[in-house]
């Protein structure tokens, strides 16, 4: 497994899905195309799950994604700012909330650092930040196709690891989802980043399967 | 145990396609050198200039950020920016008309660009073109009132144009986003009706009369065919000339509407 240096609070809160990456390096790697795609939510045996969006075909591209790319600086009037990934979900009728979870990561090459940016995202007036955490919430309307904005304050070159969730009021909160913002550095470096977060933060469906598996042989055991 | 798990897993896979996800938005393409704007309902775009809209539609009141816009990439010059400019005061419509606003002011926004249209109209903004000639944008309105008050529930209109700063092809026709605030479904729809019987009707779109006449006939066919594979004779926003904007031209032959 890299090394990597994470701050206290990063790595309290992603400690356990990084332990278990060397666990899961079973499963294969999916590359950085992976990433594409708005937010899809949707719901499977009761529990919210994350998948890739094609807004342009209207289609679901992946149903269980949880790493999603995104740029800076779309427009240059904002060079901090962007409004992707976009969100959109099948729950007709149901209120999801977004949680951006606390703590920010700055890709080091071979891991994350803890950031010394932090991330403000907004929609409608609700705001939330990386250093406190926070949420913002919307109801799924047929046709949805929700735009938050996201903005680095105190802005450094770098890729940006967010961590977020999603809940909804009768279904158990999503697993994280990850969205990895480029500010100012190479697609090269974007997709590394990318690609060490499907690596090691992301299990594969097969290393769920083991897991479950080791689970039950421990359970048994004992 | 592990087999539930499995088939969990995949019926994770067992995904339809969804329905097309931005039906609704305000469809923009460029034809006879200028913006032309119609109505996207998910897989077919029709020619229009009055959009409906719902505050509250994601649950936050007075808000919306519909409808979006939506341009096909290779619409639009890299570089460029497209943007909107309002061109009337907001209005709120009476059931036979439309009346001017007191105190209620409609906040459009974009990041840090805003603008603020009440009894008379704003400066617009516009925003960068994506790198593939796309422009997919949702900008956020917002409704609110002066004075700290509650703006009254209503149905409310706002008129702009849609315009790209290429320096080369020309704005829209001018173009109406109705929307509404607690209001009926049956009164919106009679708004948005009003609007396009009183208001859009003059200037109906006919984007077959390639050549402007108000006719659809023979040099407006020679055109589209000279322009066969080009965005030139495109009626559709889908940036090519081809069989779907002959039929198109076809079904619309004789005197514009």
């Amino acid at each position: 497994m890299q090394t990597t240096s994470l701050s206290q609070s990063f790595l309290a809160r992603s400690a356990s899905l990084i332990a278990l990456a060397g666990v899961y390096s079973l499963g294969s790697v999916a590359h950085a195309d992976g990433a594409l795609g708005d937010v899809w939510i949707s719901s499977l045996n009761g529990t919210l799950i994350t998948g890739g969006f094609d807004h342009t075909t209207g289609t679901v591209i992946n149903p269980s994604q949880r790493v999603f790319a995104a740029d800076f600086g779309i427009d240059p009037t904002f060079p901090f700012s962007t409004d992707e990934p976009g969100f959109t979900s099948d729950l007709l009728g149901s209120t999801v909330t977004i949680n951006l979870l606390q703590g920010l990561g700055r890709w080091n090459g071979a891991g994350f650092d803890a950031a010394t940016s932090s991330l403000f995202a907004s929609y409608g007036g609700q705001d939330a930040t990386s250093t406190a955490g926070g949420s913002f919430g919307f109801l799924v309307t047929a046709g949805l196709d929700l735009h938050p904005e996201f903005t680095l304050v105190d802005p450094l070159d770098g890729v940006y690891l967010a961590s977020f969730t999603a809940s909804s009021a009768g279904y158990a909160t999503s697993e994280s989802f990850y969205v990895l913002f480029n500010l100012g550095e190479s697609e090269i470096d974007h997709d590394e980043a990318i690609e060490w977060v499907e690596a090691n933060l992301v299990p594969a469906p097969g290393a769920l399967a083991l897991l479950a598996a080791g689970v039950l042989v421990g359970r048994r055991r004992r | 145990m592990s087999r539930t798990l499995l088939a969990a897993l995949a019926a994770g896979f067992i995904v339809s396609a969804a329905t097309a996800q931005h039906a609704g938005d305000i469809n923009l393409s460029v034809g006879q050198g200028a913006i032309q704007t119609s109505a996207f309902d998910g897989t077919t775009s029709t020619p229009s200039r009055v959009f409906g809209a719902t505050f509250g539609d994601t649950g936050v009141a007075r808000f919306t950020s519909n409808p979006g816009f939506e341009a096909s990439p290779g619409t639009f010059a890299q570089g460029s920016r497209t943007g909107f400019t309002p061109r009337s005061g907001l209005a709120r419509f009476t059931g036979a008309g439309l009346e001017s606003v007191t105190v209620e002011r409609l906040e459009i926004k974009f990041l840090t660009l805003v603008s603020v249209i009440g009894v008379e109209p704003a400066a617009g903004f516009d925003l960068a073109v994506q790198s593939n000639g796309g422009w997919h944008r949702h900008l956020n309105f917002r409704l609110f009132a002066q004075g700290g008050k509650l703006p009254s529930s209503g149905i409310y209109v706002v008129e702009m144009e849609v315009y790209s700063n290429d320096g080369v092809t020309l704005p829209s026709e001018p173009i109406w986003i109705v929307f509404n605030d607690g209001r009926s479904l049956a009164d919106h729809n009679a708004a948005i009706a009003w609007v396009a019987d009183n208001l859009a009707s003059g200037g109906a779109p006919c984007p077959a009369d390639l050549d402007g006449n108000g006719d659809v006939g023979a040099p407006d066919l020679a055109t589209l065919l000279a322009a066969w594979g080009t965005a030139g004779g495109d009626l559709g926003g889908d940036g090519a000339t081809d069989a779907a904007d002959l039929a198109a031209l076809l079904a619309s032959w004789g005197a514009c509407p």
